[in-house]
């Protein structure tokens, strides 16, 4: 059950309790409890969504993937056990992470092939589903994910190839985005253009994340389940009280 | 020759003298507490029904229940009253369903029900700030929001923005039928916020140039669509067109339970008004057809967020809301 508010108790005389002027004496324990739970489903959250892997992966299918998300290559890895499948992985760069991504997973025993950024919309057509990780899920459903996510959600949606995202529930936001600005941050643009072959006047920028709206994003997978974006908000009641969703 | 029968009171005619008295009473109050400035029409609804019960002179729950039905038939007839008008009737019917369990006693049960009456009407009352407070980061410094008609909901929003310091500018499409643009129009400036007007017609050519939409509501039905002004399912269409956001602020005793398909399950009845292409023309001729539409329904998949009391819903979020209510 829900503690927010609803036309439900509207008109029930309920009186906020004023949380800072309750004793802290017995606050300790409870506390203590609800930290070490927390700790359990974040070290249990890989496996949770990797024991989900065999129902959304079959037989024979070509999987996109890009950057270094260690759900999902602990994802790949457990479908790989049951199934035979192939997985494409985007180099992203600059960082250059699907490298290892491709490393990590070819020696899982996973036929992997590596292409470059430009060349995901063309290798789109061949595609079964797209898998990436998230950074966050925020609450209108969309995510934070690395850098170059957004290209990859367009090129599926305009190849109608479903995108599936694995995160834990520990990575839900209660706060809407504006835009991919808004909780982005920059990264060093050294990797893009070295420092000693710059010129005055190039403006460099290298975004730290990309942000992909929930109309794009199909299906989310999370420890306790797999759920449409459009059912983010049931999982914020239950995960966040409705005060501290702005903090 | 017709007579025209009270609804809720089969057999005694519209026009008897108890039936008027109470009409007048229930209309007077609800008329009365409209025309204060900050009260949206939804808190003045509550507070006519308040009213109404403090004036029953009904001994039983029965009997008051059946008062709170016939003084929510009378103020549906009323020509300004809000379509969730039934919506908030069943919330405090219900709720006096609620209290007979727990109250036996019939003066503490009717006293307690005037105290959450009044109550409900002063969260009413906050739904506004509320809503301000949780619609106002949506508006990005230098955005330029596009509105039309006159929502106090919508005022909320902005003005809230403005006073937490953000600068963006607002175009506001006059909503010709009624011109309610420009009060907002002019709410804006005098906070010193920069507006333009535009005509209706224009909007999709300006839709361009805005960064995201704002609307009001009349009703949110059960489908997460909206019932409300005519113009806002234009202004919806366009903006998902041009991929633009579109917010709509709406309180919780806005929420009906409705679920139209399409447009002409919209309920006729609005304001009466004139026809606006005829005012200052020679009447037009007879076998011409003219027609006023007050309302219309913009479907949810058009909506991208809703601004309420409750929370900034998503439109799936809202018949949740709506089944948990009415379950």
């Amino acid at each position: 059950g829900s503690d927010g508010p609803s036309l439900m108790r509207m008109l029930d005389a309920v009186e906020t309790p004023d949380y800072l002027r309750l004793s802290a004496k017995d606050l300790k324990k409870p506390i203590h409890a609800a930290i070490t739970e927390l700790d359990d489903e974040i070290a249990t959250a890989h496996e949770n969504i990797a024991d989900q892997a065999i129902e959304h992966i079959h037989a024979n299918e070509v999987i996109l993937t890009h950057g270094r998300d260690a759900t999902v290559e602990i994802f790949l890895r457990a479908a790989a056990k049951k199934r035979q499948f192939e997985v494409i992985v985007a180099e992203t760069s600059p960082s250059h992470d699907g490298h290892a991504t491709a490393a990590a997973l070819a020696a899982a025993g996973i036929a992997t092939t590596l292409i470059a950024d430009c060349a995901v919309f063309a290798m789109m057509a061949r595609v079964n589903k797209v898998i990436v990780g998230a950074h966050a899920v925020m609450a209108n459903g969309g995510i934070y994910a690395t850098a170059s996510c957004h290209l990859l959600a367009l090129a599926a949606h305009h190849h109608s190839v479903p995108l599936v995202v694995c995160a834990g529930l520990y990575r839900l936001a209660p706060l809407f985005p504006s835009g991919p600005e808004q909780f982005n941050s920059l990264l060093s643009p050294h990797p893009l253009l070295p420092f000693h072959q710059v010129d005055e006047g190039v403006l460099v920028a290298n975004p730290a994340f990309d942000y992909v709206p929930p109309d794009l994003v199909s299906l989310l997978i999370t420890n306790i389940g797999g759920n449409h974006p459009s059912y983010v908000y049931r999982l914020l009641q239950e995960y966040y009280h409705p005060d501290d969703h702005q903090l | 020759l017709t007579v025209a029968c009270c609804p809720c009171m089969p057999g005694i005619p519209a026009d008897s003298p108890s039936v008027k008295r109470e009409r007048s009473h229930v209309h007077d109050a609800y008329k009365g507490f409209l025309a204060e400035e900050s009260t949206s029409v939804c808190a003045a609804a509550i507070k006519a029904l308040t009213e109404d019960i403090r004036r029953s002179s009904a001994t039983t729950l029965m009997g008051l229940r059946d008062d709170l039905m016939t003084a929510g038939a009378l103020l549906k007839q009323c020509d300004d009253a809000p379509i969730s008008i039934e919506s908030l009737c069943e919330l405090f019917v219900r709720f006096v369903t609620r209290t007979a369990l727990d109250v036996p006693d019939f003066d503490k049960c009717k006293s307690l029900l005037i105290e959450r009456g009044e109550m409900f009407a002063q969260k009413a009352d906050m739904a506004r700030d509320r809503i301000a407070q949780l619609g106002a980061p949506f508006v990005t410094p230098n955005a330029v929001v596009l509105t039309h008609g006159y929502s106090r909901m919508v005022l909320g929003v902005l003005l809230g923005a403005a006073e937490r310091g953000c600068h963006f500018s607002v175009v506001v499409a006059e909503s010709h039928a009624r011109g309610r643009g420009h009060a907002t129009a002019a709410a804006l400036s005098a906070a010193g916020v920069p507006v333009a007007m535009i005509e209706d017609c224009a909007v999709a050519h300006a839709m361009d140039g805005a960064h995201m939409t704002l609307c009001g509501a009349e009703a949110v039905v059960e489908s997460g669509g909206v019932i409300s002004q005519t113009g806002t399912y234009q202004i919806a269409i366009v903006a998902s067109a041009c991929k633009k956001p579109f917010y709509v602020a709406a309180e919780s005793t806005k929420f009906a339970r409705k679920f139209p398909l399409s447009q002409l399950d919209v309920p006729a009845k609005g304001p009466s008004r004139e026809h606006s292409a005829y005012v200052g023309r020679c009447p037009p001729p007879e076998t011409l057809r003219v027609e006023v539409t007050s309302r219309d329904y913009t479907p949810p998949h058009y909506i991208t967020m809703l601004f309420t009391d409750l929370g900034v819903l998503t439109p799936s979020a809202v018949s949740d809301e709506l089944i948990k209510l009415f379950t």
